[in-house]
């Protein structure tokens, strides 16, 4: 799987974006600016078991998560959001090895992300 | 406690079943004195996969959040336990996830809306909320 990271995202968005983060540890707290809206995101997990992603508005680690999806390992998907979710605060996202609010643990290798933003 | 009046799925799994299925769960609107509860979304099945879900809010003027929760019996009452996933939908609209892979569960599928984000529970939508999936081999 290819890893590609950076350590911060464009946050002035006039026309869609594709962002590419490696999530391995840390989530990246205002990864894009808000407001913002999600249209889909792309994910790898290589890390040896299943991980879940998570999207919340603004706060890292918070029990705000707006969305948690669990991939398998092993597996890409692709996730997409037909009409889009605004994050009116600026999107906060991470990876982790449990389901619900919060971050329990990092996966620790090989997960990789690529968010799909546009302006609202 | 009493459960919110009008819960209800439709076309929910069972073991013989083998083709795609269109899955209807509806969330009654909240009324004071209600208490948000799981709902089975799937029963028995579990080599299969959830390929896309749509959140119809449209009658709801607060975001709603789809939560559900992978396991043989039926979850303790949010927030007890933390969900396996959580979709938003905002209020107003009708939005549309697709997961290219699928998402994978192992038992059986339960799931509620409510109107706080993450483990949050106790509150239901102000109208009825539907959710529908895919589910296919």
């Amino acid at each position: 799987m290819a890893v590609n990271s950076s350590s911060s995202l464009q946050t002035t968005l006039q026309s869609t974006l594709l962002a590419v983060e490696d999530l391995d540890n840390d989530g990246l707290n205002n990864a894009v600016g808000g407001p913002t809206k999600l249209l889909g995101m792309q994910l790898g997990n290589a890390s040896g078991a299943q991980v879940w992603i998570k999207i919340e508005d603004s706060k890292l680690y918070s029990n705000d998560t707006m969305i948690c999806v669990p991939i398998q390992d092993a597996q890409n998907m692709t996730i997409s959001i037909d009409v889009g979710e605004v994050l009116d605060n600026g999107m906060v996202v991470y990876a982790d090895t449990a389901g619900g609010s919060g971050k329990a643990s990092n996966p620790g290798a090989n997960f990789d992300f690529w968010g799909f933003v546009t302006s609202t | 406690m009493a459960t919110i009046a009008g819960q209800s799925t439709s076309n929910v799994l069972l073991i013989s079943s083998t083709a795609t299925n269109l899955i209807t769960m509806s969330q009654a609107g909240f009324s004071a004195g209600d208490t948000l509860d799981y709902m089975t979304v799937v029963n028995g099945v579990s080599a299969r996969k959830i390929y896309a879900i749509q959140i119809d809010a449209t009658l709801s003027n607060s975001d709603v959040y789809l939560k559900l929760f992978f396991s043989v019996a039926k979850p303790a009452a949010i927030p007890t336990v933390p969900p396996d996933v959580i979709l938003r939908g905002s209020a107003t609209k009708k939005v549309q996830y697709t997961f290219s892979t699928g998402i994978t569960w192992t038992n059986n599928v339960w799931g509620l809306v409510g109107t706080l984000p993450g483990n949050q529970g106790s509150s239901g939508p102000s109208a009825t909320t539907v959710a529908t999936f895919l589910v296919t081999p």
